[in-house]
């Protein structure tokens, strides 16, 4: 993502400072980018949504700066809390648009979070009927908090592998061991099970 | 000092591997499939190599040997000791390989072939395949109907690590799989699949009309393939069709068996003619409206096979020997337990 934004911008050459060509490079970047997912509105929507959110935030840098100025919460542990989940959902409300065939579908679940809100599917079991099951569940909580817990690692400057590397030969066997387990029982490859494949007497 | 640090080396190594492939060999036998209860059918295969190889008669095919002949009833009556080795839609390459396998181990008086796969050129569902190969030991046989039955997204290592197929069983892990992950519990009497209840057969339509009723190269390259094998192996090979009624078989697919048949010299016996000499009662006798015999169906057709065994093909009355009675005792044991099971669980009244 990086590279081919660098050398789409660097192609139409945005000058630092010069808004007009940096939103249009930005746009021209972003629409590239969703188009590139598919040749269908939903995706070319999302990538636009994205340019529309990074310039926005691009304009209100002044006002954010006096912000933080004025009520000094930039360092505060709950605030870069705060700013994780905000970016988060933000990424996964984008997404929405990746995961509907239309752009139709797409405003329609969304719209749908405020006018058929119904917070108790969450916790009666209706979850669980959707084809995935509890431990699917697990395992994806747990693959996020595992990116999270990298993600931060990292932001502060760490580096995972040289940080195994440093550790004893039964606690680096059990990481490298313990990831190729995952990826052989969790990966999404070969013909999956299905117990209704072998079904014989169908009576 | 270099040389034992390479020697610590070379053991961590070595241990580091060892816990790998423990570890690795232990999740596959937790992960396929054990099929003790629900589906069983992909037990079949595998069960035969528990039995003492000193059957007189092996029967292969589909669920049309396997469902339809009570070797209980063949022990009982004539003290003829036979194995069923059937499976869920057995391909005619499968029953060759799997026939093949068999004459490793033994060589029976008589083989019995029911030739309704030789509607099949090629193989259907890969569910199907691995419930027919998986059960087999490895062996020139097992490689030979793997790469005769894969499908174009199957592949060759899927059958020599099963976890990569089964992976996915880890999020529907049961209480069985632990159980039985090295040993099992059989499910079939000598490959006989038991079934007490009834359905009577109503309303089985004819079959439509094909636009061609030749049986494909592949499935006459097989039968040829049996054929030879029996005769080089002095077993003599009988052709049967068991009464199914569905799926229907076409005058034109009898003619083609009753020609080759007629031209290698080996007997054909048609089941669906012989209804009235059987008993065979399709309002009682099945319970599936038709496609297969039940227990009752089963038993008539073993007692008129039997007696085809005796006189023509001169299979020796076994009851004389201590130790096949014996193990067959226990069997009958189970055969009797099993049905009183069914009567209980299908909720029917015996009739004696």
């Amino acid at each position: 993502m990086g590279r081919f934004t660098k050398s789409v911008k660097a192609r139409l050459g945005a000058k630092a400072g010069k808004r007009i060509p940096l939103y249009i490079s930005s746009f021209i970047v972003w629409f590239s980018t969703g188009i590139w997912h598919g040749a269908s509105w939903n995706f070319i929507v999302w990538g636009l949504l994205n340019w529309a959110v990074l310039m926005i935030s691009e304009e209100m840098e002044p006002l954010y700066a006096r912000f933080h100025a004025r009520f000094g919460l930039k360092d505060k542990a709950f605030y870069r809390i705060f700013g994780m989940l905000r970016t988060f959902l933000l990424i996964c409300v984008l997404n929405i648009f990746d995961c509907y065939k239309s752009l139709a579908d797409t405003f329609r679940s969304i719209a749908s979070v405020f006018t058929a809100w119904d917070g108790s599917v969450l916790a009666d079991g209706s979850l669980l009927k959707l084809g995935v099951g509890a431990l699917d569940y697990w395992i994806v909580a747990a693959g996020c908090l595992l990116m999270l817990a990298v993600s931060i690692f990292q932001e502060r400057g760490g580096h995972v592998r040289e940080s195994i590397r440093k550790k004893p030969l039964p606690l680096r066997f059990a990481v490298w061991y313990g990831l190729f387990l995952i990826v052989l029982l969790l990966g999404a490859y070969g013909i999956g099970y299905d117990a209704s494949q072998f079904i014989y007497n169908q009576f | 000092m270099e040389k034992t640090s390479r020697k610590k080396k070379f053991i961590s190594l070595a241990l580091c591997l060892m816990i790998a492939l423990c570890g690795l060999f232990l999740l596959q036998r937790l992960l396929v499939p054990k099929y003790v209860d629900g589906i069983v059918e992909g037990a079949f295969v595998a069960e035969y190599y528990q039995e003492e190889m000193d059957h007189d008669v092996i029967f292969i095919g589909d669920c049309e040997v396997y469902e339809n002949f009570s070797p209980a009833v063949l022990w009982r009556e004539y003290g003829i000791n036979s194995y069923i080795r059937g499976s869920a839609e057995q391909y005619i390459w499968q029953s060759y390989y799997l026939l093949e396998d068999a004459l490793r181990y033994e060589k029976p008086k008589l083989a019995v072939f029911n030739i309704q796969s030789l509607q099949f050129g090629v193989s259907q569902r890969e569910a199907y395949n691995r419930m027919s190969i998986e059960g087999m030991r490895w062996s020139p046989s097992k490689i030979g109907a793997i790469l005769s039955s894969m499908l174009p997204e199957e592949h060759f290592i899927e059958y020599v690590f099963p976890i990569l197929r089964y992976h996915s069983r880890i999020s529907e892990l049961k209480a069985t799989d632990v159980e039985y992950m090295f040993h099992s519990r059989p499910v079939t009497h000598n490959g006989y699949y038991m079934r007490v209840d009834v359905r009577p057969a109503e309303n089985v339509p004819t079959g439509k009309p094909l636009a061609d009723y030749a049986f494909s190269e592949n499935a006459w390259k097989y039968l040829d393939k049996m054929t030879e094998l029996c005769e080089k192996e002095g077993v003599p090979l009988l052709f049967i069709k068991a009464p199914s009624l569905y799926p229907y078989w076409y005058p034109q697919y009898e003619e083609q068996v009753e020609a080759y048949a007629k031209e290698h010299g080996i007997r054909y016996i048609n089941f669906l003619e012989l209804t009235e000499e059987t008993g065979i009662d399709y309002s009682t006798d099945t319970y599936d409206g038709g496609l297969h015999m039940n227990l009752s169906g089963a038993e008539k057709l073993a007692h008129w096979i039997g007696a085809v065994m005796r006189d023509d093909y001169g299979l020796p009355d076994r009851r004389n020997e201590e130790h096949l009675s014996q193990v067959w005792e226990e069997k009958l044991a189970a055969y009797e337990a099993e049905k009183q099971e069914q009567y209980i669980k299908y909720g029917i009244q015996e009739e004696n």
